[in-house]
């Protein structure tokens, strides 16, 4: 799990590769809250290089969301690999943050999930 | 088992071996014998037909010699004629004088009157004296020795007479002998008829009782006409090189070459000791007139070809008569017989010697054939001893062995026995346990089907809880904008209460100012009271909306205080029931893995049922098998007392079965 972020302006971007499981979850939460506290306008979660998200991982980004809606920021994911946006939006989380889709060609070492599933 | 058995192994192998040894040499010696037999049959036979060669080639050799012999006179003599041709032509030729003569021939009834038959012109008159020459005979006599005769032709038939000669006779010159046309049996006489023809005649004659061989030249006077012959002769006796190659010849150990003529004379004999002895009535051991057939059957050969006669014949000395074997050839130029005779057991030595030869070989190989039976008497005694002992000793461990193998084989059936109960035990446990896991399965393929439906719950509960986050933030947002209108309110309503004051000192002031004015001012005072008045209740009401406002206020804190420990307390709950939704996954994957290997479990563990089946049943076939070993193992001693009886004979019958009796009892 590598979790990189960078930022302009008011604007932060966080990328994730890998596999967010329970652990990862628990690292993405403490990067979150650290961009949290930097009280940025926006944040955007790039999702390109994640194959599979948990439901932890799930969890953490509806609370990083709560986080930043609470200080006025707003949170989008982009890149979003087509099974987890299907997944996404199974759970209506497009509903409640911007998700954009990843419409290229899926990283061959990030690609063994076949369905949306919550499952490691 | 065979029970009638009488013969041990020992006497049957000591029996078939010494049969075995002998039989070959039997076989051996009979095959030799008839070889011997065969061979020295082959030998006579052969000997038979070397010696028949032998004695047929003798015949033609001698038949060929004589021939050689002949040929070698008619030369000579034609050299002798031509010799006393030439020197009665140096005489001056022979002619017919005028003056006659008479002649004496023994046989005329009277004399024969002649011309004088003339030599070079000369009568050589009728000289009988030996001592007083006779020309041309004697000069050709002289020079080649023999006789010379000259004849003079007595009439038209070409009958002869001698009249000048050097053959002698009793000491005198024999003249006057007569040459007639036809021989005494009819037949032409071949000198006259050669003369006439005008020829001349070389071949046999005979001269005073002797047989000569002599050349006849016809004499012509000048006109031709035939006046006389010019002879010359030799004996036969001349032939001495012939005969002596004849009487040497020799013929296997006693036998000879022998001369007869037609008549029965002995021309040549054994060593010359019976030469012109007339054997014609001679007959063998049988009476057989074996010399008749002899020369029968030798005038009825061919030239070239042989004949063959046997008799009998008993030499002086000889203990029984012997077969004598002869083959005979005719050499009709000079009328010969010849015999070349051997006694058959003379040429039958070699055979003879052979069946001698092959008769000791048989002693021999009988002496070899005692021999070899006695060693193999002992060989095999000894052989059939030792092997007995052996096998008797293998008799005794194969019946221990069986009795182990019994025994053994009884452990085996139990022990199979066993292990089929065991087995069958266990497979009934088996299947308790296969009902068993295939119920976990079940429950475990239950279990990840509940699971999943907690994997469905989560995703709800996430789609709630973002929802219900959601909700919160705005309503957080909604409260701060609620607590944001509280304070403009409560800075209109201070508004308000200052204008309510403000009103109200107006009033006041407008109801001085109107009680002021009196009655003019008493409307405006009434005014200005309902002014205050409103003022009043305005700032009443003020007070009462900021205090209203002060409660809403504090609602709206509580409130937000209240959502924001519902905020942390979501926030706790999302993440923990997220984390459980996590947990709650890997109890699912982990309760598909389960029941999949439950179900692994379960199937192993009806191949495991299977295979304790199948042991179970080889366990049963084991113990059968064991049933069948025990019964081999009893077959093996029946067989061991077998054994024992054929080594042993019937005496052994009996302590084999008393050993036998101790073999486990079968089931």
């Amino acid at each position: 799990m590598n979790i990189s972020i960078t930022q302009e302006n008011g604007t932060v971007l966080v990328t994730l590769q890998g596999e967010i499981d329970e652990c990862g979850a628990e690292e993405i939460k403490t990067q979150f809250r650290e961009v949290a506290q930097r009280a940025p306008h926006a944040v955007a979660v790039d999702f390109a290089g994640v194959s599979h998200i948990g439901s932890a991982g799930i969890g953490k980004l509806l609370v990083f969301y709560k986080d930043l809606a609470m200080r006025g920021a707003s949170l989008s994911l982009i890149r979003v690999p087509p099974l987890l946006y299907q997944l996404f939006c199974e759970m209506k989380l497009d509903t409640i943050f911007a998700i954009t889709a990843h419409t290229g060609a899926p990283q061959a070492n990030h690609a063994r999930e076949q369905t949306p599933s919550l499952s490691p | 088992m065979k029970t009638g058995t009488r013969l041990s192994l020992k006497a049957r192998m000591l029996v078939a071996g010494i049969a075995l040894s002998v039989a070959p040499l039997l076989v051996i010696t009979w095959v030799i014998q008839r070889q011997n037999a065969r061979m020295t049959s082959v030998a006579v036979d052969e000997c038979r037909v070397l010696a028949s060669d032998d004695l047929d080639h003798l015949a033609q050799s001698t038949v060929s010699m004589c021939a050689a012999q002949q040929e070698l006179l008619a030369q000579m003599l034609e050299n002798y004629v031509n010799v006393a041709k030439s020197t009665l032509a140096g005489l001056g030729g022979a002619s017919l004088g005028t003056e006659a003569v008479s002649w004496t021939v023994p046989g005329q009834p009277a004399p024969i009157v002649l011309p004088r038959l003339l030599i070079g012109g000369r009568w050589p008159g009728q000289n009988t004296d030996p001592q007083i020459p006779t020309p041309l005979v004697d000069d050709v006599t002289r020079q080649l020795g023999g006789w010379c005769s000259l004849m003079q032709r007595v009439n038209e038939q070409g009958e002869m007479v001698r009249v000048a000669t050097n053959i002698a006779l009793d000491g005198q010159r024999v003249l006057g002998s007569f040459v007639a046309a036809k021989l005494p049996d009819g037949t032409p006489n071949p000198v006259i008829a050669a003369a006439l023809a005008g020829e001349r005649y070389v071949g046999r004659v005979l001269v005073n009782k002797d047989w000569c061989y002599a050349a006849y030249e016809p004499l012509y006077d000048s006109e031709k006409r035939l006046i006389g012959l010019l002879g010359v002769a030799v004996r036969e006796q001349s032939v001495v090189s012939l005969r002596q190659q004849i009487l040497s010849a020799k013929v296997g150990q006693t036998g000879y070459i022998y001369v007869l003529d037609s008549k029965g004379h002995y021309i040549v004999s054994a060593g010359g000791k019976r030469d012109g002895e007339n054997i014609w009535e001679s007959k063998d051991e049988d009476g057989k007139l074996f010399i008749q057939e002899a020369i029968r059957a030798a005038r009825a050969t061919k030239p070239g070809q042989t004949a063959e006669i046997t008799y009998r014949w008993k030499n002086p000395g000889d203990p029984e008569p012997r077969l004598k074997i002869v083959k005979l050839a005719y050499f009709a130029p000079w009328d010969w017989v010849i015999g070349v005779g051997s006694y058959e057991d003379e040429f039958m030595a070699a055979p003879r010697r052979l069946t001698a030869i092959g008769q000791s070989g048989t002693r021999t190989i009988l002496f070899v054939l005692l021999g070899a039976t006695l060693l193999s008497v002992g060989f095999w005694l000894w052989l059939s001893r030792a092997l007995s002992k052996k096998l008797i000793q293998i008799a005794e461990q194969l019946k221990a062995g069986s009795s182990q193998i019994s025994s053994a084989s009884k452990m085996i059936a139990d022990s199979g026995q066993s292990v089929a109960e065991g087995a069958s035990t266990q497979a009934s446990a088996l299947a308790t346990n296969a009902q068993t896991l295939e119920s976990m399965n079940t429950r475990g393929h239950e279990v990840a089907q509940l699971t999943r439906g907690a994997d469905e719950l989560m995703k709800q509960n996430i789609e709630k809880s973002g929802q219900s986050l959601k909700a919160i933030v705005e309503m957080t947002k909604a409260l701060n904008h609620i607590a944001a209108d509280s304070g403009e309110m409560a800075k209109i309503i201070k508004t308000i209460d200052e204008i309510a004051f403000q009103t109200n000192i107006l009033a006041l002031n407008a109801a001085v100012e109107a009680a002021r004015a009196g009655e003019e001012g008493r409307g405006f005072s009434v005014v200005a009271e309902e002014v205050r008045s409103l003022a009043s209740r305005a700032a009443e009401a003020a007070r009462t909306t900021q205090v209203k406002l002060d409660g809403n206020v504090r609602l709206v804190e509580q409130a937000a205080s209240g959502i924001g420990v519902i905020n942390e307390s979501f926030e706790a709950i999302v993440e923990t029931a997220t984390v459980i939704g996590e947990k709650v996954r890997s109890i699912t994957d982990a309760s598909t893995a389960l029941a999949n290997n439950i179900g692994e479990i379960s199937s192993s563990t009806k191949g495991l049922d299977e295979v304790v089946q199948a042991n179970a049943a080889n366990a049963e076939e084991s113990a059968s098998a064991a049933e069948e070993l025990s019964a081999q193992a009893h077959e093996i001693a029946a067989l061991v007392l077998e054994l024992v009886q054929v080594v042993q004979g019937a005496a052994g019958r009996q302590a084999a079965a008393e050993s036998a009796s101790h073999l486990p009892e079968r089931k």
